[in-house]
C-alpha cells in the first residue's frame, strides 16, 4: 500500500476535551474571558477557585447550560456544540450539579435506571431485574442503601450518593463533571466516592472536579487548575503545586492563615448543657461553654450531632434535660423564645432554613432585629437607620454586591454565607450557635466568617459550632464534643485534637 | 472589595416594580383612547359609578394580595362579603344603627378570616381545602336561610344606604374608604415590622421562624385582615342596595367570581400563587384595571359572558408578559 495514509496506526492520544478561547458576559459582567483549558483522557482534573471565579459558568458552558458568546469546544477530538444539558449528555459529558435532582417519591433502582429500565416482552419494565442490578451496583460500592426504599426515605447524603451513581455509571459518559460532591456526603460515602472514581479513571472516562475541600483536591486529583475573575490563572501537575500556593493563586493576594489567633477562654462557664435529651436523636447530653470558648460539636450522620444545636435552639421537641446561660435556665420552646433569651442561630442550609432569597440584602441583614433595634413604638419602621447599620455590615464583612437593595439570591455563596452570619452582628447575644458556618463558601470568605466567629467569641461570647469539615473544627475550636448514636463518646481539647483521634471517637463503638 | 450602594435610578425602580408599571400605561391607554370608543366612558356619572364598582374588588384583592404573599390563598372572601352582608342586614332590621352594624360586620369577618387562619395553620389543612370548605359552609348558611330570596327588612338606619350611595368630596363613598384602606395596607406593608414580617414570612417560612418570628400567629393574622377586608366590601356592596340579596350573576357576581376576580387581580398586579411576591399598589391596580375594562366592556354593550371571556384573555396576555420579561 505505497503511497497511501493507513490512518489506524495513526492514532493520536486526543485529549478528552479542550476548550478554546471561550468566554461569556452577562450584561456587563465578563465571567469568563478567552479561557484554554484541556482534559486528559483517564484525568481527574480539579477546578478551584473563589465563588464568582467563573468555575459554575464554565461547566454550564460545558454542559449545555449556557452557551458561550466565543470559543470553541472539543469533545475526543470534535467540535461539539451543545444546546442543553440532554444533548450533552448523549454527547457523552455527564454532569453531577450541586443541586440534588433525583425524583423523590420513586424508589431508590428507579431512579437509578430512570429512562433505561430493563424491558421484557419489549415494553414492560422488568422489575425483578431492575432491583436486583441496582441493589448489586449499590452493594459492590459497599453502600447501606435498600434500592426498593423510596428516595424520599434516604438521607441526605445517601440520595447525593444514588445521584452520583446515576450520573456516572449510567451514562457512558467520557466526561464527568462533579459540582462539590462530597458537599454532605460523610467519610464512609468519600470513600465510596473516590473509590468509584478510581475505576472511571481506569476506564479511560475523564472527570473535572469541583470543591472547596483542599484534602480531597491534593487525595484524588491529577492536575489543577486555577481560575480568577473568569481566566485560567495556572495549570498544574498537583505533585508541583502546594496548598498555600493554590490559596495564593485563588485569592491573588497573600492570604492572612486561614484560621484566625484566637485567645484562650476565660475559665467562668457561660453556657451550661445538663441531659439534653431528644428522643430517637440524643441521648443525655452534657457539656460545658466558657466565655469566649469555641466548642465544636462533631459527629457522623446519624449520630445525631446535627440535632445538638437545633434542640438547643428550639428546634427539636426536647424531652429532657436543662440548658443553663449566665446561670439562667432557659426555655426551650421556639426560636422566638430561644432568642429572645439571647440565642443566636446560623442554620446549616442558608437557602432552605436562613436567607430570604427574593428579598433585598438590607432585608435580610436586618430582619431579626428590625423590632428590637429599627422600630418606633415597637412597630414603625426606621428604614434610614436600618440600611445605615446594614451598609455598616456589608462593609464590615466585606460582602460584595451592587449594593443594600440588591437581591441576596443574586449574589456568590460566601457572600450569602456572610450576611446569615453578619445578621447577628448587630443585636447583642449570650451565646452564639452556628451550624456548617462556611459550607460551600469558597476560600476567601471562609477567613473572613472565621474572623466574624473568632470576634465574636473574643467579645466574652461562649460560641458552639457544628461542622462536618473537621479541619475546620480543629482549626477554630478550643475543644470539641464527639457525638456517637445521640450520647457524647467524647470531648477533645488541645494535642488530643486532631481528625484521627475525633473520627475514632465518631466511629468506633 | 469594592461596594457600591443603592442607586435609585429610574430604570432600577422601572424593574422592581415592572407589573405596576405595565398597569399604569395599560390605564393611561385605556384613559386616553377609551373615549374615542364611547363617549361616556369620561364622564363623570360614569367615573363616580366606576370608583364605586372597582371600591368593592380593590377591598377584597388586598386582603387577597396579602394571603397570596405568605403563599396563602383565600377561596372564602366572595362567601364572607354574602354571610356578613346577610348578619348585617338582619341586624339592622333588628333596630341596630349603620355604625353598629359597621362594626359588627367587621368583627364578625375577623372571625370568619381568624377560623380560616386557625384551620390552615394550626389545622394544617392546606389554604385552598379549608378555604374552599368554609367559604361553602358559608354560602351554604345563606342560601339556606334566604332560600335564595332577597332579604329586605323594613324600617333601617337610612345612613346604611347613604354609606353604600353616597358621596363625600365628589368622591362615592365605597371609593373613599377603599383609598384610605389602600394607604393604610401600602403604609403598613412598607413601613412597619408587620409589613415586612408578612413579607419575610411569604419569602421564606423556615428562615422567618429562625429568627424568631411568630409564624403561625403572623399567618392567622393574614387570613384575620383578608376576612375583615372581604366583610367591609360585603357590608359597602349591600349598602349600595340597602338590602341584601344572594349572589347570583345578575347582582354582580358569584362568590366564586369574586374569588377569581380578586386573585387576578392580584396576579395582575405582580403577586403570584407561588407566594412571596405583590404588593398592596400592585393589586389596587391590578383591581381597577380589571374594573376598568368591565366597565368598559359593558358601554361597548358587550353582554356579561363576553365581558368574563375577554378579561380571561386580558389576564393570560399580561401575566405572560409580565412572565417573559422577569425571565429577560
Amino acid at each position: 500500500m505505497e503511497g497511501s495514509i493507513v490512518l489506524d496506526s495513526h492514532v493520536i492520544e486526543t485529549n478528552a476535551l479542550e476548550i478554546h478561547g471561550v468566554s461569556k458576559s452577562f450584561g456587563q459582567n465578563n465571567v469568563l474571558q478567552d479561557l484554554n483549558l484541556t482534559l486528559r483522557k483517564g484525568e481527574v482534573h480539579a477546578l478551584m477557585g473563589e465563588n464568582g471565579a467563573g468555575k459554575s459558568t464554565l461547566i454550564k458552558i460545558i454542559s449545555g447550560v449556557h452557551k458561550a458568546d466565543q470559543g470553541e469546544i472539543n469533545l475526543n477530538g470534535s467540535k461539539v456544540d451543545f444546546h442543553s444539558p440532554y444533548e450533552a449528555q448523549i454527547g457523552g459529558v455527564a454532569t453531577l450539579f450541586q443541586e440534588i435532582q433525583e425524583i423523590p417519591d420513586l424508589s431508590v433502582a428507579e431512579n437509578l435506571y430512570a429512562g433505561m429500565e430493563p424491558r421484557k416482552h419489549g415494553f414492560l419494565i422488568d422489575w425483578k431485574k431492575l432491583y436486583s442490578n441496582a441493589q448489586r451496583q449499590i452493594d459492590e460500592l459497599g453502600l447501606r442503601i435498600d434500592a426498593t426504599q423510596k428516595m424520599r426515605s434516604l438521607s441526605p447524603s445517601s440520595r447525593k450518593m444514588v445521584e452520583i451513581i446515576r450520573a456516572v455509571h449510567k451514562r457512558g459518559a467520557s466526561v464527568v463533571i462533579m459540582d462539590e460532591p462530597t458537599a454532605n456526603l460523610n467519610q464512609g460515602e468519600i470513600d465510596a466516592l473516590f473509590s468509584m472514581i478510581e475505576e472511571l479513571k481506569q476506564k479511560g472516562v475523564s472527570i473535572i472536579y469541583i470543591s472547596h475541600r483542599m484534602r480531597e483536591i491534593f487525595q484524588i486529583a491529577n492536575r489543577v487548575s486555577v481560575l480568577r475573575d473568569g481566566r485560567l490563572i495556572r495549570t498544574s501537575n498537583i505533585e508541583n503545586i502546594s496548598e498555600d500556593e493554590i490559596v495564593k493563586l485563588m485569592v491573588g493576594r497573600d492570604l492572612p492563615a486561614l484560621y484566625p489567633q484566637r485567645t484562650p477562654p476565660e475559665n467562668e462557664v457561660a453556657m451550661k448543657v445538663d441531659n439534653l435529651t431528644v428522643d430517637g436523636e440524643l441521648d443525655s447530653v452534657s457539656f460545658e461553654v466558657r466565655k469566649r470558648e469555641i466548642l465544636g460539636i462533631a459527629g457522623l450522620e446519624g449520630s445525631g450531632a446535627t440535632s445538638v444545636i437545633k434542640a438547643l435552639f428550639g428546634l427539636r421537641p426536647v424531652s429532657g434535660g436543662t440548658i443553663e446561660v449566665d446561670g439562667e435556665t432557659l426555655v426551650i420552646k421556639n426560636p422566638k423564645r430561644s432568642i429572645a433569651q439571647g440565642l443566636a442561630y446560623v442554620p446549616e442550609d442558608r437557602k432552605e432554613d436562613g436567607l430570604f432569597l427574593n428579598k433585598t440584602v438590607n432585608f435580610n441583614l436586618v430582619a431579626n432585629v428590625l423590632k428590637s433595634h429599627f422600630a418606633r413604638m415597637g412597630f414603625v419602621v426606621r428604614k434610614r437607620a436600618a440600611q445605615t447599620t446594614s451598609r455598616d455590615v456589608v462593609k464590615r464583612l466585606g460582602i460584595k454586591t451592587t449594593g443594600g437593595m440588591a437581591k441576596i439570591g443574586s449574589l456568590s455563596g460566601g457572600n450569602q454565607q456572610k450576611a446569615l452570619v453578619g445578621r447577628w452582628l448587630i443585636g447583642s447575644y449570650k451565646a452564639i450557635l452556628l451550624e456548617e458556618p462556611t459550607r460551600g463558601v469558597d476560600i476567601g470568605a471562609k477567613v473572613d466568617i472565621y474572623e466574624e466567629i473568632n470576634a465574636l467569641a473574643r467579645s466574652g461570647l461562649p460560641v458552639v459550632m457544628y461542622s462536618s469539615e473537621l479541619l475546620e473544627l480543629i482549626g477554630m475550636c478550643d475543644r470539641v464534643v464527639v457525638i456517637r448514636n445521640g450520647r457524647v463518646s467524647g470531648i477533645l481539647s488541645g494535642d488530643e485534637l486532631t481528625e484521627e483521634n475525633i473520627l475514632e471517637k465518631a466511629i468506633t463503638s | 472589595m469594592q461596594t457600591t450602594y443603592p442607586q435609585s435610578t429610574f430604570s432600577g425602580l422601572l424593574s422592581e416594580y415592572r407589573s405596576e408599571a405595565t398597569l399604569i400605561l395599560f390605564l393611561a391607554v385605556a384613559f386616553i383612547f377609551g373615549p374615542l370608543f364611547t363617549e361616556y366612558f369620561l364622564t363623570p356619572d360614569n367615573l363616580f359609578n366606576l370608583s364605586r364598582q372597582g371600591s368593592y374588588l380593590t377591598i377584597v384583592s388586598i386582603g387577597m394580595a396579602l394571603v397570596l404573599i405568605v403563599g396563602g390563598i383565600d377561596l372564602s372572601i366572595g362567601a364572607v362579603m354574602q354571610l356578613v352582608g346577610l348578619f348585617t342586614v338582619l341586624l339592622l332590621g333588628a333596630g341596630a344603627s349603620a355604625e353598629i352594624a359597621f362594626l359588627f360586620a367587621l368583627a364578625m369577618g375577623a372571625v370568619l378570616g381568624a377560623i380560616n387562619g386557625v384551620l390552615t395553620v394550626y389545622g394544617r389543612m392546606q389554604p385552598f381545602i379549608a378555604t374552599l370548605a368554609t367559604g361553602g359552609i358559608m354560602t351554604g348558611i345563606v342560601m339556606t336561610y334566604t332560600q335564595g330570596n332577597a332579604v329586605a327588612p323594613r324600617g333601617i338606619d337610612p345612613a346604611f344606604r347613604e354609606i353604600g350611595g353616597g358621596a363625600v368630596a365628589g368622591l362615592p363613598i365605597p371609593a373613599a374608604i377603599m383609598i384610605v384602606v389602600v394607604l393604610l395596607f401600602w403604609w403598613t406593608m412598607t413601613n412597619t415590622t408587620y409589613g415586612k414580617n408578612v413579607y419575610a414570612l411569604g419569602s421564606n417560612k423556615h428562615a422567618a421562624r429562625n429568627i424568631g418570628l411568630n409564624t403561625e400567629l403572623l399567618e392567622c393574622s393574614v387570613y384575620m385582615l383578608s376576612g375583615m377586608l372581604a366583610a367591609l366590601a360585603g357590608y359597602l356592596t349591600f349598602a349600595r342596595m340597602g338590602t341584601f340579596q344572594p349572589a347570583t350573576a345578575a347582582t354582580g357576581g358569584t362568590p366564586v367570581e369574586m374569588v377569581i376576580m380578586a386573585i387576578a387581580a392580584v396576579v395582575l398586579g405582580g403577586g403570584s400563587l407561588a407566594g412571596g411576591k405583590g404588593t398592596m399598589i400592585g393589586a389596587f391596580l391590578g383591581a381597577t384595571v380589571s374594573a376598568v375594562m368591565l366597565n368598559y366592556l359593558v358601554l361597548l354593550g358587550m353582554g356579561i359572558w363576553f365581558q368574563r371571556f375577554i378579561l380571561a384573555l386580558i389576564i393570560i396576555v399580561v401575566v405572560l408578559l409580565a412572565r417573559k420579561n422577569e425571565r429577560a
